[in-house]
């Protein structure tokens, strides 16, 4: 384990306190930086033949393995102490010995300030000071209550691994390496957040990523200034090309496979610690609409499941609207039947169509809120008094039309069919837009949405890749087309993305 | 990061999507200039004429592969000349823009809006495309590539479905063909590929400059099928005697669209939602190229901010000028003159520029 | 930099905001009445139009709302509709359009009718047109009691006659195309049959003018002539060796001959049909019989030559209507030639030969001998 701070010293403290020889006078000084917190435990230990020289044992409770210290650090430094002739020996020597020849734990590292050995501490290590040294000795002991790699509940599959990412960043990346036994694969430590700390990694494979991306997203996350990183929504933010817009640019996942498909692919990787999400860079239009499944069942039902992905799309953003239009504005579209029957089922309604629209949108809203908030069983209560009591009974009541129903159930199903969760809820706040413009213009207002909306997606960029690539240029990258709207066979996609090998395509 | 080159094929599907608009807004002419169904036959000469052009241009352009038409003029011409084509470019530019917007808003008041005042129509569209065209070269290049792919392809392949009942012995008699008549609209037809235009700017933003130019040949040759297949279509439907009646063969031929089993009823709303996307990509392409063919010619640094001083002229002329039908009369001069123009203008600048090689 | 971004965004969302509260066509849909079928009606100086509009109520049982007005024109009918009712009268939904036999036989008023048709952006060319024999309003009147919206009926009818090729017109857009390449236009007849509508015979029009009309065979071998890979002849009864016999039928080819030197016109259909008895007499066995079966054809393509022979010097010498399209055809194909006849094309055609020549097969004949 080799901790990279290079590139975080704008948000270390500069000031250095050195260790001084005396081990009372670093208790007092590390017990002064910790005035108050009950958590870190000082433990002074008297080593060596004699029982001569004073040792200092630091660590945070519950965030180290307390056996492993125990057993193979202090036993060994209180009872088989074999220094014999060390004891008046000067200065470091001592340290050298003892974290040479008594300590028996894998990792073991010199510390040289006091701050340096706070940092430690405070990401679970053990630090041990030794009476005379002027140094210190980090003990590997992280180890805190972890939770066991489940399957993530956002993003279950019918098929497929169902290992997922858990809080603890460095599982996260064993169990992306594991998937891809490539000395390639670079890790990349980094260190976000002046008062969190918060570990970060940035995966890539070397010699396919694009470097033009991969230079982005590093020298982005470097030039982030947070106080703390909780969750890696944060860096997301950070990160991104364009905050002000409603598309997410950043894809994330919960699933090891995932991500490591999004690195044969070229694209880089960010795992954030005490976070089960990471991000995926750069992220299109297209990618939100595939889901890791589509690739582990036979390819001709994927295609089709896939194919009624992208029909799901124009609905969730415009069907509302649609709606609205043809009710208000062009009723001559409709069928001569159902624009009678329509027109029939509409004639006691007190509401205009687009208010009706606006209705039933909100309600739906606050059901999937109400039971995103409330436990499970009692949340499947919530939808179905949500969808079938009030659909039913205000219908029964006048104040909307059955039509208004099916089409805002059909909205809200064909939402769930989105893979990426955060993409579906950028299309479903998009369709209150739509109903607007449909509300003042009709089937022009929506024609005119929809323009801005594609100016909108083709002016994004993430990290510096085209939002809307490939179709925005649909014949340079034909080839890209394939693993669009249909999913191609396994065996013809052994090409990398090529907008991704922007880089690359120049260089050959 | 901040790279505003496109590539060779988004600059082909621009090329094509604004030659489309303006064939669909020329097409009454066409089919109303000649007596009988060929056309076509303007069409295909017109696209000829274009092709054989396209050698000198092309030379010209690979030369000065990194500047516009009125840069390469600015170089070769005094300033007067150069100063002259670029405000001729400006104003045609502007020019046809406002009619295609003026028409377009007209198609959508009478078939969608009927009582929404024009000016409201006019500003929407002029708003939006403005933030389109401020955006630059490579949003343009991008929407239009979109723009091919969820609008013209759907529209035509739309509109394929209304030759339902269609009478193909329409597109006869071929022989003998109206050769005046023929000769007389090949400036018409030859309007419709406005992209022969739009190329002498967006030429300069390609990245890859090799394969461009003969790319750029292939553009004559698509546009020339779209052009003639939607003259065929209209004719295979109305047969040539009606379609001479009418103001926008376009739509009403999108009104006889008959999909077994399509969920709308009246189709030619539906296929105008394709073609107001279409039309409205339209409009920002030549926005931007406005603003660009000013910024050449006025050597400003800037184009975006170009858009707060075109918008206000275009709605003006927009509003100011009558309906596409009533113009009919007037039409003709100024469609000779303009493409007389557009046609002369390259060639002439590739001509100079070979005269100065040669010294 | 920003501050002139944030003032232009604020600008134009206000300028939006003043422009876009109209919503001037928004008029929802139950607040919207459809004229279903217009019946019109030449009185002594204006039209009368007869409207049926179905009632728009919840529940399964149809209803219909007819009132009557004179009026100039369709907007003038508009306009008195608007002020005679709560709601937005919308011709959006049309079905068809009824002309009365009166009005069809004005040729102004025929053409009048018929531009305000085509000049409107909201009616739909693809609206169907049918003449009615005797007056349209009686037509709309009819309760038919299986579907009491006599526009819905009528369309549905029409559309069904089209595609089974009885009729060669369906929709008001065939007929002007067809007035305009040649003239001339058949256009369906609906009459009153007891409680209900037909629709058999077909109008034949002129130069917008109704000349008369054609009787249900008459209709059937111009179809014959016009369409033939869809044309069908239900129906030849015919007596062969004193025994009844009925033959239908089911595909039929056709070549054609156009020829056309100086003002003489000849045309020359040359007709292939492929039948199937459809009945005959149990247990008898002539139908094995080579020379009954050609009794059978000779006499049965006696009978369609005869009723086509007529149907044709009716088109020619009583209308002098070329409802066969050979005007088009000669448009088409001998442009050169008929450019110096265009002028005097109806003597042309008056005195052309045509002449149909039919061959028949009999293909099978059921599923017993």
């Amino acid at each position: 384990m080799s901790e990279n701070n290079n590139n975080n010293t704008k948000n270390q403290n500069t000031t250095k306190t050195n260790i001084e020889k005396d081990l009372n006078k670093n208790e007092a000084s590390l017990r002064k930086i910790f005035k108050n917190a009950d958590d870190i435990v000082f433990r002074k230990i008297e080593g060596g033949q004699n029982q001569k020289i004073n040792m200092l044992l630091v660590y945070v409770d519950g965030m180290t393995t307390k056996e492993a210290i125990s057993e193979y650090a202090v036993q060994n430094l209180m009872m088989n102490m074999n220094l014999e002739n060390l004891e008046k020996s000067p200065d470091n020597e001592i340290l050298n010995a003892v974290s040479k020849t008594n300590i028996a734990i894998l990792e073991v590292k010199t510390l040289l300030t006091l701050e340096e050995c706070v940092d430690k501490m405070l990401s679970g290590e053990t630090v041990l000071l030794i009476d005379t040294c002027t140094k210190g000795i980090m003990l590997s002991s992280r180890g805190w209550p972890m939770r066991g790699v489940q399957e993530p509940a956002a993003e279950t599959l019918i098929r497929g691994a169902r290992d997922g990412f858990n809080e603890t960043m460095k599982v996260n990346i064993t169990l992306i390496r594991r998937r891809i036994r490539d000395p390639k694969l670079k890790v990349k430590y980094t260190q976000v957040g002046s008062r969190s700390k918060t570990d970060m990694a940035i995966m890539y494979i070397e010699d396919i990523v694009n470097k033009t991306v991969l230079d982005t997203v590093e020298k982005r996350i470097k030039n982030i200034d947070i106080e703390a990183i909780l969750e890696s929504s944060y860096v997301e933010e950070m990160i991104e090309d364009d905050s002000y817009s409603l598309f997410p640019q950043i894809e994330n996942t919960e699933r090891p496979d995932a991500a490591a498909s999004a690195l044969l692919e070229g694209r880089v990787v960010i795992a954030v610690d005490n976070t089960p999400t990471v991000l995926i860079a750069p992220a299109i239009f297209v990618s939100f609409m595939q889901s890791s499944e589509d690739y582990y069942e036979r390819w001709l039902p994927s295609c089709i499941t896939r194919m009624i992905r992208y029909v799901a799309l124009p609905i969730v953003m415009l069907l509302p609207a649609l709606y609205v239009a043809v009710t208000q504005f062009h009723p001559n579209m409709l069928p001569t039947q159902l624009a009678l029957y329509v027109a029939a089922s509409r004639a006691n309604v007190p509401f205009p169509p687009y208010f009706e629209a606006l209705l039933m949108e909100l309600v739906i809203e606050l059901v999937r809120e109400a039971s995103m908030r409330i436990t499970t069983p009692v949340g499947s209560t919530i939808g179905l008094v949500g969808g079938l009591v009030i659909g039913q009974s205000s219908v029964e009541a006048g104040l909307i039309t059955p039509l208004a129903v099916i089409i805002v159930a059909l909205t809200a199903i064909a939402s769930f069919t989105i893979p990426s969760y955060n993409f579906s809820t950028t299309l479903r706040m998009i369709r209150f837009a739509f109903i607007i413009l449909a509300a003042v213009f009709g089937l022009f207002g929506i024609s005119i949405g929809l323009s801005v909306l594609i100016i909108h997606l083709c002016t994004l960029k993430s990290c510096g890749i085209p939002y809307m690539s490939p179709l925005s240029s649909f014949i340079e990258d034909r080839s890209d087309l394939k693993d669009t709207i249909i999913r191609p066979r396994i065996k013809n996609m052994v090409r990398k993305p090529k907008y991704l090998q922007a880089e690359k395509e120049k260089g050959n | 990061m901040f790279n505003q080159d496109i590539t060779p094929y988004q600059n082909i599907s621009i090329l094509i999507l604004v030659s489309f608009a303006f064939q669909s807004l020329l097409m009454p002419s066409i089919l109303s200039e000649i007596d009988g169904p060929v056309g076509w036959i303007s069409i295909a000469a017109a696209a000829l004429l274009l092709y054989l052009a396209m050698k000198p241009v092309n030379k010209l352009m690979e030369k000065h592969s990194e500047d516009t038409i009125i840069s390469i003029s600015n170089k070769l011409f005094p300033k007067f000349i150069s100063r002259s084509i670029g405000l001729y470019y400006i104003f045609m530019f502007l020019i046809s823009n406002s009619i295609l917007l003026k028409d377009f808003s007209e198609q959508i008041k009478l078939m969608m809006l009927f009582k929404t005042p024009l000016s409201t129509i006019i500003i929407a569209i002029l708003l939006t495309a403005g933030y389109a065209a401020k955006k630059g070269m490579q949003t343009i290049a991008n929407i239009t590539n979109i723009a091919v792919v969820i609008a013209l392809i759907p529209y035509l392949l739309i509109i394929v479905f209304s030759t339902y009942y269609a009478d193909y012995t329409n597109i006869l008699p071929i022989y003998p063909a109206d050769v005046v008549g023929v000769a007389k609209s090949i400036p018409f037809a030859m309007l419709g590929f406005f992209g022969f235009s739009i190329l002498m700017f967006s030429n300069s933003r390609v990245a890859i400059k090799e394969k461009n130019l003969m790319i750029n040949k292939r553009f004559i040759v698509i546009s020339a099928i779209l052009y003639m297949a939607c003259y065929l279509l209209i004719v295979v439907k109305f047969g040539i005697k009606e379609a001479v009646n009418m103001v926008w063969p376009f739509i009403s031929v999108m009104k006889f669209v008959n999909i077994p089993g399509f969920f709308f009823e009246s189709t030619e709303i539906v296929g105008l939602c394709f073609q107001i996307v279409v039309t409205f990509t339209c409009i920002c392409i030549l926005s931007y190229f406005t603003n660009l063919s000013m910024q050449e010619t006025f050597k400003t640094r800037e184009n975006g901010y170009f858009i707060f001083i075109q918008i206000p002229i275009l709605y003006l002329i927009a509003a100011a000028l009558p309906g596409m039908y009533m113009m009919f009369p007037y039409i003709r001069i100024p469609i000779y003159a303009l493409s007389a123009l557009n046609f002369l203008i390259p060639l002439l600048v590739a001509f100079k520029d070979r005269k100065k090689g040669f010294i | 930099m920003k501050k002139i971004k944030l003032i232009i965004i604020i600008l134009a969302a206000v300028t939006l905001a003043m422009v876009l509260t109209g919503c001037w066509d928004s008029v929802e849909i139950n607040k919207r009445e459809y004229l279903f079928a217009v019946g019109i009606d030449k009185e002594k100086d204006t039209l009368k139009f007869t409207a049926e509009i179905p009632k728009i109520n919840e529940g399964s049982e149809e209803q219909r709302i007819i009132y009557s007005m004179e009026n100039n024109n369709f907007a003038d009918f508009y306009n008195t509709s608007y002020l005679h009712s709560d709601k937005a009268i919308s011709d959006r939904l049309m079905q068809v359009i009824v002309l009365g036999e009166e009005t069809a036989k004005n040729p102004e008023t025929f053409k009048k009718i018929f531009d305000e048709i085509q000049r409107s952006p909201q009616m739909n060319r693809r609206v169907k047109i049918c003449i009615a024999k005797g007056k349209a309003e009686d037509i709309i009147n009819t309760e038919i009691p299986s579907n009491p919206i006599v526009g819905r009926f009528l369309s549905d009818m029409l559309v069904k006659l089209k595609r089974e090729s009885y009729q060669d017109i369906y929709t008001f857009d065939e007929a002007i195309l067809h007035l305009g390449q040649t003239g001339n236009a058949m256009i369906p007849v609906v009459e009153m049959n007891d409680k209900s509508l037909k629709i058999e015979r077909a109008a034949v029009i002129k130069e917008y003018e109704l000349l008369g009309f054609l009787e249900t065979e008459e209709v059937e071998s111009i179809m014959l002539l016009l369409n033939p890979t869809k044309a069908n002849i239900k129906n030849i009864n015919i007596k062969a060796d004193e025994k009844t016999l009925a033959i239908g039928a089911v595909d039929v080819s056709m070549t054609e001959d156009i020829d056309l030197t100086g003002d003489k016109l000849s045309v020359d259909y040359y007709i292939t049909l492929y039948c199937y008895v459809d009945s005959f007499i149990v247990g008898d066995d002539s139908l094995a019989d080579k020379n009954f079966m050609n009794k059978v054809k000779e006499e049965s393509l006696k009978k369609i030559s005869e009723t086509t022979a007529s149907t044709i010097d009716k088109l020619q010498h009583t209308y002098r209507a070329d409802l066969l399209r050979i005007k088009d055809d000669l448009y088409k194909f001998h442009k050169q030639d008929y450019e110096k006849i265009m002028d005097k094309y109806d003597e042309v055609f008056e005195a052309a030969h045509i002449n149909v020549h039919f061959k028949m097969d009999i293909k099978s004949i059921g599923l017993v001998k």
